[in-house]
């Protein structure tokens, strides 16, 4: 289904809601993008961020597409409710943002004359406010899609008229929402604006009377500042996922020390001694003025209250930990664990994967493989059979090695969809035990009769223990 | 090729009717296995029997014995192939497969241990370890269960999987086996016959597992060499295990059972108690002969129907023409019209039974293209019922016949080029719009998948190796079955219990079920078919029989409406023909001025000639010339002119074909008819070459120019699979003459009974309801006080045409129940006002609305809105308390009323039609300054001319026979025009095209003799001027017809 559509795409008669197939159908080439709901409202949300700092600070996203914005009492920083407006508009282009804007008297009327006010940008004092309403269509009321058809087969195709008209019958045939409507719209009835909680940054900081040099000073006054911190977060019910520490210097300068968290935590123990680890990288002279710690934030998904039945959550949690330790500590530390892929070629059977990711699959209990592949394996001359029998004796690293026992072949085939060279590609596997009791993992190219799935070279590919 | 003495056979292979896990047809694995030197090949396909006929003409054409089998997943994680050694194991079979089906619903087979035990008898046994650990207790189970069922016949498969500890994990199987008493025996479990194909298998597992190929993973096929591999490698790769080996000829020896041997039986019709079906069915004919003629039957009917009872004798087929009269005398009994179609009508027998209604007397029939001794092919007799009352006729079969003896064929659903390019695209990975993107390229029975061009036409890189992958794997994906669906109407009567010939599944309708062969797969079979269809047509004039004895006092039926009106005749050949059968459609109107039919006959060409089949042979114009008198009608010799007399020397008819093969080249009736059969699209027969040399041969040596007959050739060739036999053409075209005799005799009862068996035929209610207004007939609205469901007819004071009152049913979203009942709330006692009609119909609330915007109340005084007013004030359930009047004490309130467009706007989109005004009324000022002109206007002007026109888009339609050129017909409110859009404008504009539902066309205008074109040069969307009628920007929903 589309999604949103540009203006070019609009001009071809492509709207929102259409079915994918219908818009290729008429525009062949139209580019399309899938959607991504979740990143336009966290863009949404950083608008909101970005207009609660520099414009006011009551500022509600309303999604898909809108900000709601108080300014009451704002405005004359700007010099008055146009000047604001104005100054609105050319951010928002300097940022290359398309807006339309409204300044109303009430957030209905607000809401309205921004989407369907023929003006892209219009301002309404408490008197204007009715007749600006007036010519609008019904459906800048935010009534449900079922109300407007009604609406419309009645008649009502503008706010004045509807306004007009006798409330009681009103109510009756299209419900007391459509009254509520009204009534917010005219400012017969207060609506307030709900601000998200966590528009604003959550933030804490200490300034210094005299220039502090000593590190137990600011490790005095880091312990004070993160269980201000702490106590912020707890409060609304988030979790640290980064934190920031700025340190500005009493000339001017500043040093920020970003501290990496792998996930979200309130934790006092961890984050302190995160922190006293960061210590010893602040570089205080000739002093500092401030320090600012600040933290990027998630909302905490709580574990249950702790049971026996739950100990994993206490492992997960402690290696988290470590690795937070060992990654702040260690420069460019490279942290990873192995996990199981589901592929044939061994080489691709295993991948690097964040240290806390969680096994989904594990390898087949049924496939022997050695723990450490050699890579790239190391060419061997064999001496075999064709097609299918195992070596008798290889040689690698000048040595000989005569096989008393194998296993095999186990035969691998390429993964003709990753790449095309790979496509009649085939390995035969052996598993041998030389004279001396060592163990090899062996591999020819080639299934021995067909001579497109290889070269029939050997390789030396693992030990066994 | 004599092959060596075989020392394996593959008895374990699944062929792509193993759904998405077999990656090869059941003839390209029989192909290799005679390449490889097999001497048999077991078909174990996954709980199915479906590819079996298939199996069985390639293997009697590559002479490698098939190995019927199945295998069959159970409940427990085991699985086992089963074969039958003989005819009774085979029922067994059948009957296993039918229950776990029937068990699982559509699309599973649900077996555990103790079913097989019930179903052993004549089987031999594989039981397949799998990926089984030979070591558990599990394995030890499942061979314990095998040798309790299956003793002797019961084996275990040893089955290479190239994985590490083969060699242990075989022995290990192996000395199980023996264990429990039971022999092992190799088997390859083959999925494709060559190792080319492993990529396509792989694809299909991500198919089926819903997943892409990326994230396959564990559910690929894992082990390696499932190909066919000839005997002399598997002896080779089995060299430990000689007994093992020989018990693979042991088991191929033991099951000797051939589909050859499955007699089909009839059901036994006991209609006349103490004869035999054949005498049953000759007294039948006569009786039926002497109602058709009286007394005195003609000679050269006489003559016929001897000759045809003599050859249903020989042949045994009376109990099966006994079936097919039961069926049309149930429908009789229950007065439901139905008329046999097809080559049944070229049966005096079918005549006199009723079944068809085709006069041997008065036409020349050829009855071996209905049964040939050579054929030795059980007749195919195609039914046509009503449409809305067919489902009666099905379930008197599935009652009379036992669900046990009668079920529907499948049809088996393959790949075409768009399926086959979403499926693989979407296993290689691609995202869903560019899935949509490449399969948007590809029509929807294409059977390519996307080119290189359209790839590039899409802004894709057809380099890209994985694009390139998709489109190699498609090609092959295409064709393959993909799943069994319901055939729209054929259905199998047997004599025993069906499930002991086919299993049998149910269908995904209630009350349906299917067998798992199609209608190919049961000709191989010579099993009988019968084919209940539906016809809408037949609904109507079923209606319209019914209307004219009700109010006109007239008893017609289709066999008593008079024939040869020349009124009726007139009409045609102006091309008045708006809701008749066959000839309604644009390029059938088209026509009909130009051939002017005159006589019966002429339908029946006119019926044929417009067709794929005619065009692509290149013979409509050679007949519309010599039917026009500009090119001479030649016969080269006289025994042509006794074939080819009737259709001015050009052949039309299958019959023709046939007729000119027998007379012209010697060829016997049956290999005429075997001709015939090789043009078609049935690809087993196959060998068209074989009869052109004898056909050119023949006609040679009968002293035709080598030239002309290559002529006749190449035109038989051209209609061969679309070409109509003359029978059902004729069948048809009676039809074509009732509805068009009704239409002329009394449009009022026709246009009624048409709405009434709406959805059908080529349009919608809106140009139905327009056309019969301009025949004269009044139109009443929908009114709560006069409407009933369906429309009906009222009498009007000083006419004698009927006015039509339309119905409920015309109301968009008004739910049935509400409806009908209205009609029966009102009884004798007229509605009073809208609380009048609330109390007593208790309609609810949103149905009330539905019928407020269809101006159903008008007949109160009301206007849509005040209506609507009301009815909004009603609560939304039925209070108690809700006193009578209260909404009296309300402020009064003033609507604005509707303007007389947005009233229009308003009708069609309540009701898709207005019997106010055309919208385009509305807007023919605004146009006239454009410069448009009207239809009407279109009628008159020269060829040639210019002209610019705008219209509400009525029909979309883009025939495969037209190379890509689109027909459209829009409407205004003079008439319709026909714009033809060439497949340059149609890509540059498409859009415009396809979205507009008013669209404004410059061209130029094209006639030829009566038939007027205009020719697209340019389009414009003119839709915002219907949103800007209705003013509150509401979308109409004129919904035009596409048709492909």
């Amino acid at each position: 289904m589309v999604y949103a559509a540009n203006p070019a795409a609009r001009a071809q008669g492509l709207h929102q809601g259409m079915a994918v197939s219908t818009a290729q159908a008429r525009s062949p080439g139209i580019s399309l993008h899938p959607a991504t709901p979740d990143d336009d409202r966290a863009a949404l949300h950083r608008l909101a961020q970005w207009c609660a700092r520099t414009l006011c600070p009551l500022v509600a996203p309303a999604p898909p597409d809108g900000l709601l914005l108080d300014i009451t009492g704002t405005d004359h920083l700007f010099g008055g409710e146009p000047a604001m407006l104005a100054h609105i508009a050319s951010r928002f282009a300097s940022a290359g943002i398309h807006l339309r804007a409204a300044i109303a008297p009430t957030v209905g009327a607000a809401h309205a004359l921004a989407r369907f006010a023929a003006l892209n940008f219009i301002c309404v004092s408490p008197a204007g406010l009715a007749d600006a309403l007036a010519p609008l269509p019904v459906a800048a009321l935010r009534l449900p899609a079922a109300s407007l058809d009604i609406l419309a087969q009645l008649g009502f195709a503008h706010i004045g008229p509807l306004g007009q008209t006798a409330r009681a019958p009103l109510a009756r045939r299209l419900g007391a929402a459509l009254l509520t409507r009204l009534d917010q719209a005219y400012g017969r009835i207060a609506e307030p604006i709900n601000p998200l909680p966590d528009i604003a940054a959550p933030l804490v900081h200490k300034n210094f009377a005299d220039p502090v040099l000593a590190p137990a000073a600011i490790a005095h006054a880091l312990h004070a500042l993160l269980a201000q911190l702490l106590a912020l977060l707890t409060a609304q019910g988030l979790g640290a996922t980064a934190l920031t520490l700025t340190c500005t210097r009493s000339d001017a300068t500043s040093q920020i020390l970003p501290i990496g968290i792998s996930s979200a935590t309130t934790s006092t123990t961890h984050l302190s001694r995160l922190l006293r680890a960061c210590i010893t990288n602040i570089a205080p002279e000739p002093g500092i003025d401030r320090i600012t710690l600040h933290a990027a934030t998630q909302v905490l998904v709580r574990p249950a209250s702790p049971s026996l039945l739950a100990p994993d959550t206490h492992t997960h949690t402690d290696l988290a930990d470590l690795i937070d330790i060992v990654a702040n500590r260690v420069k460019n530390a490279k942290i990873f664990r192995t996990l199981p892929t589901a592929s044939d070629i061994p080489e691709r059977a295993a991948r690097n994967a964040s240290p806390l990711a969680r096994i989904t699959t594990t390898w087949p209990p049924n496939l022997p493989r050695p723990t450490r592949l050699l890579s790239p394996p190391h060419p061997i001359d064999v001496l075999a059979a064709l097609p299918d029998q195992p070596p008798a004796q290889f040689i690698w690293c000048r040595q000989r090695h005569r096989i008393i026992r194998a296993d095999g072949p186990e035969r691998i085939f390429g993964e003709w969809w990753i790449n095309a060279c790979e496509t009649h590609a085939v390995r035969d596997y052996f598993q041998v035990e030389d004279q001396t009791g060592q163990r090899f993992w062996l591999f020819r190219r080639g299934d021995g009769t067909n001579h497109q799935t290889g070269d029939l070279s050997w390789y030396l590919h693992g030990f066994f223990a | 090729m004599p092959h060596p003495p075989a020392q394996y056979v593959e008895l374990q292979a699944a062929s792509n009717y193993s759904f998405l896990r077999g990656a090869s047809h059941p003839e390209e694995l029989f192909l290799q296995a005679r390449a490889q030197g097999h001497a048999a090949l077991a078909i174990t396909d996954h709980a199915t029997l479906a590819g079996m006929v298939r199996a069985h003409l390639h293997a009697a054409q590559t002479h490698v014995r098939l190995i019927v089998g199945a295998r069959v997943d159970l409940t427990d994680g085991s699985a086992l192939t089963l074969y039958p050694r003989n005819r009774a194991g085979y029922a067994n079979l059948c009957g296993l497969l039918t229950l776990g089906k029937r068990r699982a619903g559509k699309g599973g087979c649900h077996l555990a241990w103790p079913d097989i035990a019930n179903a052993h008898a004549d089987l031999m046994a594989i039981l397949l370890p799998g990926i089984t650990d030979p070591a558990t207790p599990d394995f030890a189970k499942m061979l314990a269960h095998t040798h309790d069922i299956f003793g002797a016949h019961g084996s275990v498969a040893l089955v290479r999987h190239w994985r590490p500890r083969d060699a242990q994990r075989l022995a290990a199987i192996a000395n199980a086996a023996y264990a429990h008493r039971l022999s092992p025996v190799v088997t390859n479990d083959v999925l494709y016959h060559t190792p080319q194909r492993r990529m396509l298998q792989d694809t299909l597992c991500a198919i089926r597992n819903r997943t892409t190929i990326d994230d396959l993973g564990v559910l690929r096929q894992s082990f390696a060499g499932r190909h066919l591999q000839t005997p002399a490698e598997m002896c080779r790769l089995f060299a430990r295990y000689p007994a093992a080996l020989a018990r693979t000829i042991d088991i191929a020896t033991a099951c000797q059972f051939s589909l050859n041997e499955l007699r089909y039986q009839y059901p036994a019709e006991a209609i006349i108690p103490g004869l035999t079906p054949q005498q049953a069915l000759e007294t039948l004919t006569w009786q039926g002969a002497q109602n058709r003629y009286g007394v005195t039957i003609p000679a050269k009917i006489t003559a016929q129907l001897h000759h045809e009872l003599s050859l249903i004798g020989q042949l045994d087929y009376a109990p099966y023409f006994l079936t097919v009269h039961s069926i049309v005398m149930f429908a009789r009994s229950r007065a439901i019209l139905c008329q046999g179609r097809g080559s049944a009508a070229n049966s005096a027998v079918c005549y006199v039974l009723g079944i068809t209604a085709i006069d041997p007397a008065e036409s020349d029939l050829l009855f071996e293209r209905f049964i040939s001794a050579e054929r030795r092919e059980p007749p195919d007799i195609d039914v046509d019922f009503e449409h809305d009352r067919r489902e009666e006729v099905i379930q008197w079969i599935f009652e009379t016949y036992g669900r046990d003896r009668a079920a529907l064929c499948a049809t088996t659903i393959r790949y075409r080029g768009r399926g086959a390019t979403r499926d693989v695209a979407r296993a290689m990975g691609f995202a869903e719009d560019t899935v949509n993107a490449l399969t948007a390229q590809v029509s929807g029975w294409s059977s390519t998948p996307p080119s290189t061009d359209d790839i590039a036409a899409i802004g894709l890189d057809a380099r890209d190796p994985r694009l390139a992958l998709t489109l190699q794997l498609a090609a092959e994906l295409i064709d393959f079955p993909r799943h069994l669906s319901q055939h729209p109407g054929g259905f199998v009567l047997t004599q025993d219990r069906l499930d002991t010939l086919v299993p049998i599944e149910p269908a995904a309708m209630a009350d349906r079920q299917i067998i798992e062969w199609d209608k190919d797969d049961i000709d191989v079979l010579r099993f009988m078919k019968v084919d209940v269809l539906a016809l809408g047509m037949l609904s109507c004039l079923a209606k319209c029989f019914a209307f004219l004895g009700r109010h006109k006092n007239i008893n017609l039926n289709l066999a008593t409406i008079p024939q040869n009106c020349a009124q009726t005749y007139a009409m045609i050949q102006v091309a008045d023909t708006v809701g008749v059968f066959q000839i309604e459609s644009r390029a059938q109107m088209s026509m009909l001025p130009r051939l002017k039919p005159a006589c019966f006959y002429d339908l029946v060409i006119e019926v044929a000639i417009v067709r794929p089949g005619p065009i692509q042979g290149d013979m409509v114009h050679p007949y519309l010339r010599r039917r026009e008198g500009r090119e001479a009608v030649t016969f080269p010799t006289d025994e042509l002119r006794s074939v080819l007399g009737r259709t001015l020397g050009v052949p039309l008819f299958q019959e023709q074909a046939m007729k000119i093969a027998i007379i012209c080249a010697g060829f016997t009736p049956g290999e005429a008819d075997q001709l015939r059969r090789s043009m078609a699209t049935f690809k087993m027969t196959g060998g068209v070459a074989k009869f052109r040399d004898k056909m050119l041969h023949g006609m040679v040596a009968r002293g035709y120019t080598p030239d002309f007959a290559d002529r006749i050739f190449r035109q038989i060739e051209g209609f061969g699979s679309y070409g109509f036999p003359e029978s059902h053409a004729a069948s048809f075209a009676l039809l074509t003459y009732v509805s068009c005799w009704l239409k002329w005799h009394h449009p009022d009862i026709f246009c009624a009974a048409l709405l009434n068996a709406q959805p059908m035929g080529f349009y919608a209610p809106a140009q139905i309801v327009r056309d019969a207004e301009q025949h004269g007939v009044k139109i009443y609205p929908i009114s709560i006080n006069h409407s009933r469901y369906e429309c009906t007819l009222e009498h009007q004071p000083g006419t004698k045409l009927l006015a039509v009152r339309l119905g409920f049913c015309l109301v968009k979203s008004l739910t049935a129940d509400a409806a009908t009942s209205i009609a029966t709330h009102r009884g004798e006692q007229p509605f009073a006002n809208i609380e009048d009609f609330w109390r007593r119909t208790k309609l609810s609330r949103t149905n009330m609305e539905h019928l407020a915007a269809a101006d159903a109340f008008a007949c109160l005084n009301l206007s849509r809105r005040q209506t609507l007013w009301q009815v909004r004030a009603l609560p939304d359930q039925d209070l108690p308390l809700f006193a009578a009047g209260e909404h009296l004490a309300e402020t009064a309130i003033t609507l604005t009323p509707h303007l007389p467009a947005q009233s229009v706007i308003a009708d069609y989109r309540a009701t898709g039609l207005s019997l106010h005004n055309h919208p385009l009324i509305f807007l023919r000022e605004t146009f006239a300054n454009l410069g448009l002109i009207t239809a009407a206007h279109i009628g008159h002007a020269r060829d040639g001319s210019k002209a610019h026109i705008a219209g509400l888009v009525l029909v979309r339609q883009k025939p495969s026979s037209a190379k890509g050129v689109m027909f459209m017909t829009i409407e205004d409110e003079t008439g319709t025009a026909n714009l033809i859009i060439w497949p340059s404008l149609y890509e540059r504009q498409r859009r415009i095209i396809l979205a507009a539902r008013l669209i404004a066309c410059r061209g130029m205008v094209q006639r030829e003799g009566a038939v007027i074109h205009l020719i697209a040069n340019d389009m414009t969307d003119f839709s915002t001027h219907l949103d800007a009628l209705s003013h509150d920007e509401t979308m109409v929903k004129i919904t035009a017809r596409n048709f492909h």
